[in-house]
């Protein structure tokens, strides 16, 4: 069954120019030139009930934006939009009731009070069944360990107990479309696990469609079986993550610090130099050639240093949309 | 019906909760919204001491006038103005657009509910202005029995438009980015056009035309008006009508406001 249905989706806004410095102020405020910029152009796709979709993208690719329009917060320019049915930005309160958006570092849950207190609330607005509420509740306490917590002032807690608690809010009135923004930005690595975790096992056990964003590779690879790859508006790749990281994303960064100066062309029999410092050199090396390469280059080198970084998932997304070589200059330790 | 008045309570009685713990504010914000008054009051003592009466009002009028518009503006004020604001700017105000419950009400319901902890102070607050100014204060009062009714209805009224008034302050954050200049410029304003830096009917008659056309002397003033027996029944019913047609008005703008600043409204904060 669809859940969600996306036809053209465009978002454009208006952006005012105003040229640098005092003249331009001046200028500006006469005759103020503005141009459109496209968050959004032209974006289909559709998404069946119970799937596992990640929105991935740089930053200002357009994915929050199109996250925003599912969600009922913004007005498209122009395309058709159906969530559950519904036309999201007329923001029916029989809609609302059906989806959860949980924003990474913005708190829903009240600041000065327990998060029991939040959740009470949330309980009345979304209209729970007392039963149901103490169901989920009681279940969703256990899965994500918060016995000790939901009674303690939701500003004495960690950042990431207060997200599990944001989590928890979000999925009290077990939404059909749990819409996740960012859900772990901000999050240490063990946090951030836990989060995906439980995010995977709320969607195999209650069936809600999930959506997400985030520019971390390793939240869409854990979580999510198809990836929509969003690039300056477009819809650049639909389809398996297996297939993204096999195709685009089957090589590592190492970056090696070295006692002396090496000759470049001595690195390059190792791997792609990337970019060159006498001392500190990057290569791009082979995902499955990482670990002979880095034996090989301890041993026959004196190394001070070695880092072994993934590929970003700008790397990966600027590779797709250009469809060559990706930009490696930037990568610089 | 039912479901709406467990919504409401629910937030009403988080919010008196989180009320609670501001009680040290709300101190503070008591005894700054105190201090005019008293000034205002130290003045007039001085102007009183070669006349007995200024304008329609004796002494202990104007004493009264003070105290009154202390308490009323006390507990007849909401200040939702300064979160609404910041929660458009910084993008958390779609916490609320996504939750199905109007933010209107929403709001309305944590406003009355942090009025709770402000009464609590007005009792000492009462008992200190009655320590210090006692004999001209009771003076002052003049509240006829059938007026009563129409006080209480006018104060229930005057909180709603304030709230209106208020929120559509806290609304313009959709269209401007720092509200805060706009803010306490209204308040700058509106305190001499509600009545509290001096009575509305000792100002130049030019200006006492304009607040006429205006809802902010519908605010406090017009409360303590019927305080102090100033307005006879039919005059004040009229006078109440006025200020249900004030509420209507901006009832209806805010509504306005909002549905247009939504459309507008970028979810900025990423």
């Amino acid at each position: 069954m669809t859940a969600i249905s996306v036809k053209n989706l465009s978002k454009y806004y208006e952006v005012h120019q105003k040229e640098p410095g005092l003249v331009g102020s001046l200028k500006s405020f006469v005759l103020r030139k503005s141009y459109d910029v496209k968050a959004v152009d032209d974006i289909s796709f559709t998404i069946e009930s119970g799937e596992l979709v990640g929105f991935l993208g740089p930053n200002g690719a357009g994915k929050t934006t199109t996250l925003k329009v599912l969600s009922g917060l913004l007005y498209p320019t122009g395309g058709e939009v159906s969530v559950l049915g519904y036309t999201p930005w007329q923001r029916q309160a029989e809609f609302q009731r059906q989806f959860a958006l949980v924003m990474g570092q913005k708190s829903q849950v009240w600041w000065d009070l327990p998060p029991m207190e939040t959740f009470l609330i949330n309980k009345e607005i979304y209209e729970v069944p007392d039963a149901q509420f103490r169901d989920t509740l009681d279940e969703l306490v256990q899965i994500l360990e918060l016995e000790k917590v939901i009674n303690v002032q939701a500003r004495k807690l960690s950042l990431g107990e207060r997200m599990k608690c944001e989590l928890l809010a979000a999925l009290l009135h077990r939404p059909q479309v749990l819409f996740l923004d960012e859900p772990t930005i901000g999050l240490d690595v063990v946090m951030q696990q836990n989060i995906r975790n439980f995010v995977r096992e709320y969607n195999a056990r209650y069936g809600a469609t999930v959506i997400l964003t985030s520019h971390y590779m390793r939240d869409v690879e854990a979580l999510c079986d198809r990836v929509l790859i969003i690039d300056h508006g477009h819809l650049v790749f639909d389809g398996d993550l297996d297939t993204v990281v096999r195709r685009y994303a089957d090589y590592k960064f190492m970056t090696v610090t070295f006692e002396s100066p090496v000759a470049e062309s001595d690195l390059a029999t190792y791997g792609a130099v990337v970019a060159y410092r006498p001392r500190t050199t990057t290569l791009r090396i082979a995902r499955n050639a990482v670990p002979q390469v880095s034996a090989q280059l301890l041993q026959d080198y004196p190394v001070l240093d070695l880092n072994i970084v993934e590929p970003e998932v700008d790397d990966v997304v600027r590779q797709l949309f250009s469809g060559g070589k990706p930009a490696y200059a930037e990568v610089v330790s | 019906m039912l479901k709406s008045f467990r919504k409401l309570r629910a937030i009403f009685l988080a919010s008196w909760q989180e009320s609670l713990m501001y009680r040290a504010e709300s101190l503070v914000w008591f005894i700054g919204e105190a201090i005019i008054p008293l000034i205002m009051i130290a003045l007039w003592l001085a102007a009183y001491r070669t006349v007995d009466r200024i304008g329609e009002y004796t002494v202990q009028d104007m004493v009264h006038y003070y105290v009154m518009f202390l308490v009323l503006s006390n507990l007849l004020t909401p200040h939702l103005e300064w979160n609404t604001g910041e929660w458009i700017r910084s993008g958390a105000f779609s916490a609320h657009l996504v939750r199905p419950f109007p933010y209107q009400l929403w709001q309305l319901a944590v406003e009355v509910a942090f009025k709770g902890v402000r009464v609590v102070f007005l009792v000492p607050m009462l008992l200190l202005f009655f320590l210090l100014f006692g004999q001209e204060m009771l003076g002052g009062f003049a509240l006829r029995w059938e007026i009563a009714p129409i006080l209480l209805a006018s104060m229930v009224l005057s909180f709603l438009l304030n709230y209106c008034l208020k929120l559509c302050l806290g609304l313009l954050a959709f269209w401007v980015g720092q509200t805060d200049g706009i803010i306490e410029s209204y308040a700058v304003v509106t305190m001499f056009l509600a009545g509290s830096i001096i009575p509305l009917d000792l100002m130049p008659a030019a200006v006492e035309r304009v607040t006429h056309f205006l809802p902010f002397r519908y605010l406090y003033f017009f409360q303590v008006q019927l305080l102090q027996g100033r307005l006879d029944f039919l005059s004040a019913l009229s006078a109440l009508a006025i200020q249900v047609g004030w509420l209507l008005v901006c009832y209806l703008f805010v509504q306005w406001v909002f549905a247009a600043g939504v459309r507008r409204y970028g979810a900025y904060g990423g």
